[in-house]
């Protein structure tokens, strides 16, 4: 094990914790590095230590990892002010911790002459690394798991806002309540979410409004009307990142909403557009999984789908 | 490194290979009037908890105690994998952690915070330590151990329903299957034969040897509680130095719509009742 505690400052002055590790000896030699950045908030090591579990297929691939506590999470340095989960994710996806990723690859750059980055992670770090590659050139790849398109905490319903895929499966459950007499008690008893029943039951009913134009020249425009919590920072720097010829690995789990609203809600709009890029954008589901990979199996096809990609990619 | 100040904080290895344990360590902001080491929740909790012990230690530092958070091996950056880990090991490196913030702070008087599980194996690291550790505070103690894996074990049973649309293995199924050699999984985790003896060997009521010296247990209140439970209040009428606390602290070890950054009732608790002992 060459794990070695990385302490920076970000442009505010927080010391962010980190953990670097280098390829073992032997490993092929590679200017490629990877940035595993803070899921949620379950800081640089992820839910059942995702992370240590996903950096051995880039390590023994000779690229070397870094794994990131951002501000104000996990070890690090800094507060943040939100108090409802929500409203923090909101935060992260609209880009708040971009510099702290930005304070890590400058770091590698510096201190190991590393001078292309794969920059990714789970859910919010996934973002966080889209988000970084605007901004810096250094990205040459993003890696995503359960890569949020829309922006949490709009202000709407919930049922509003639920995909397609998502009706399908909430009507799917509550149908199969039907000869269930608690399930009964609780409708009667006023304890039900009517709102998410009727939504599921009449998907046409009660469906959220649909989102502004995206103004960014680097949008093309959209070939159906987009949703309304679509993540405004999410398609131009998705495009930007294929127009500027990156590759990304997405991979998804079957079981999880946010594979839906990729789907539906960023694939459908401009599904002509992104076939441009089918060269470039590698998509995987993963059947069944949970938005955590919480299953050895889930966990064995997440670090084949990688490996198979970093050695399409980088080999 | 490449701070522009230095750290006030700082993140250490303690050991190296299988025993690496990865440490942090926060030094009082004053005279130091104690040294704390704090026990971690288990597997999925501690994570969850992660940024409310950062935040204790923070505060514990600045009201004058030097405090050390580590990561027990099988969890966060220390040593093994999760399945190799067991209670004996945790306990063993609740012992190294008490042992490194004795080197470096030069003090022989050590105060065990721990929090769930992390509070019966520090209970337990106390009486193996007794001449370095003086004290022992829980938060939301977990008296049955046995009662907590099957807590644990809900959570396969709530993936079981979601793959399968069924559950086919209850509880004793699952523990049956566990003492037969099978890993079972609970949200990543896997809990094997090892783990689940250990645990449910912590049955903190039924050990004499617990809880002699100064303790403070501090209980989460069910529903309208609100004096101790009968068998916290039993333990403590043979236990005289044995102090119990109530406070609704909202359950910030699991997923719940808040973002958890303070346990402020444990919080207050614990540092009034370690003013206590250093008076």
């Amino acid at each position: 094990m060459s794990e070695q505690i990385v302490s920076l400052r970000n442009s505010a002055g927080h010391a962010l914790h980190c953990m670097f590790e280098l390829p073992p000896p032997g490993a092929p030699k590679t200017d490629l590095g990877c940035v595993l950045l803070s899921p949620g908030v379950k800081m640089r090591v992820a839910p059942h230590r995702l992370y240590r579990k996903l950096a051995a297929e880039f390590l023994e691939r000779g690229i070397a990892v870094m794994r990131v506590d951002f501000h104000g999470l996990g070890d690090s340095e800094g507060d943040l002010p939100e108090q409802q989960l929500d409203q923090l994710y909101r935060q992260v996806q609209l880009g708040r911790h971009v510099d702290d990723a930005r304070t890590a690859l400058r770091w590698l750059q510096r201190e190991h002459g590393l001078k292309r980055f794969v920059i990714g992670g789970l859910c919010g770090g996934a973002l966080t690394g889209l988000l970084a590659s605007e901004v810096d050139e250094s990205v040459v790849a993003l890696y995503a798991i359960g890569i949020p398109v829309v922006l949490d905490a709009s202000g709407q319903h919930e049922s509003q806002n639920m995909t397609q895929g998502q009706l399908r499966d909430m009507r799917g459950t509550y149908l199969s309540k039907l000869m269930n007499p608690s399930a009964w008690l609780r409708l009667l008893s006023f304890k039900s979410d009517f709102r998410s029943i009727l939504r599921s039951l009449f998907p046409k009913l009660g469906a959220g409004a649909k989102g502004k134009t995206v103004s960014d020249t680097r949008v093309p425009p959209p070939e159906s009307a987009t949703a309304a919590n679509l993540n405004p920072k999410y398609a131009p720097a998705m495009f930007g990142l294929l127009q500027r010829n990156r590759s990304a690995l997405l991979i998804f789990s079957g079981a999880d909403r946010l594979q839906f609203e990729y789907q539906e809600k960023f694939v459908a709009p401009w599904r002509a557009a992104l076939e441009k890029f089918a060269s470039l954008l590698t998509v995987e589901v993963i059947p069944q999984a949970n938005h955590v990979l919480g299953d050895p199996a889930w966990m064995a096809q997440a670090r084949v789908l990688t490996g198979r990609w970093l050695d399409e990619r980088f080999k | 490194m490449s701070a522009a100040r230095p750290l006030i904080e700082e993140p250490v290895f303690l050991g190296s290979g299988d025993e690496r344990l990865f440490a942090f360590l926060h030094p009082a902001a004053q005279a130091a009037r104690g040294t704390i080491v704090m026990c971690h929740a288990f597997a999925e909790e501690k994570l969850w908890s992660h940024r409310v012990y950062v935040t204790f230690a923070r505060e514990a530092a600045q009201a004058g105690f030097n405090v050390l958070r580590f990561d027990m091996r099988g969890e966060g950056d220390s040593a093994l994998d999760f399945e190799q880990s067991t209670i004996e090991t945790r306990i063993e490196d609740t012992l190294r952690a008490i042992a490194a913030a004795k080197n470096r702070w030069s003090t022989h008087d050590v105060v065990l915070v721990g929090h769930r599980l992390g509070g019966s194996i520090a209970a337990v690291a106390q009486t193996r330590a007794a001449s370095d550790v003086r004290a022992v505070a829980i938060w939301d103690p977990i008296l049955d151990g046995e009662d907590y894996f099957g807590q644990l074990l809900r959570s396969n049973m709530t993936t079981q329903m979601a793959t399968q649309g069924k559950v086919t293995r209850m509880r004793d199924a699952l523990i049956k299957a566990i003492l037969d050699g099978e890993v079972v999984v609970v949200d990543g985790y896997g809990l094997t034969a090892d783990l689940y003896r250990g645990i449910a060997a912590l049955r903190l009521a039924q050990r004499e040897e617990l809880f002699q010296g100064p303790a403070l247990l501090i209980e989460v209140p069910k529903g309208e509680q609100n004096a101790p439970s009968e068998p916290l209040r039993v333990l403590a009428s043979t236990r005289p130095r044995l102090q119990l606390a109530l406070e609704a602290e909202p359950p910030f070890w699991r997923e719940t719509k808040q973002f958890h950054k303070r346990a402020g009732g444990f919080t207050a608790d614990t540092l009034e009742w370690l003013n206590g002992l250093t008076t």
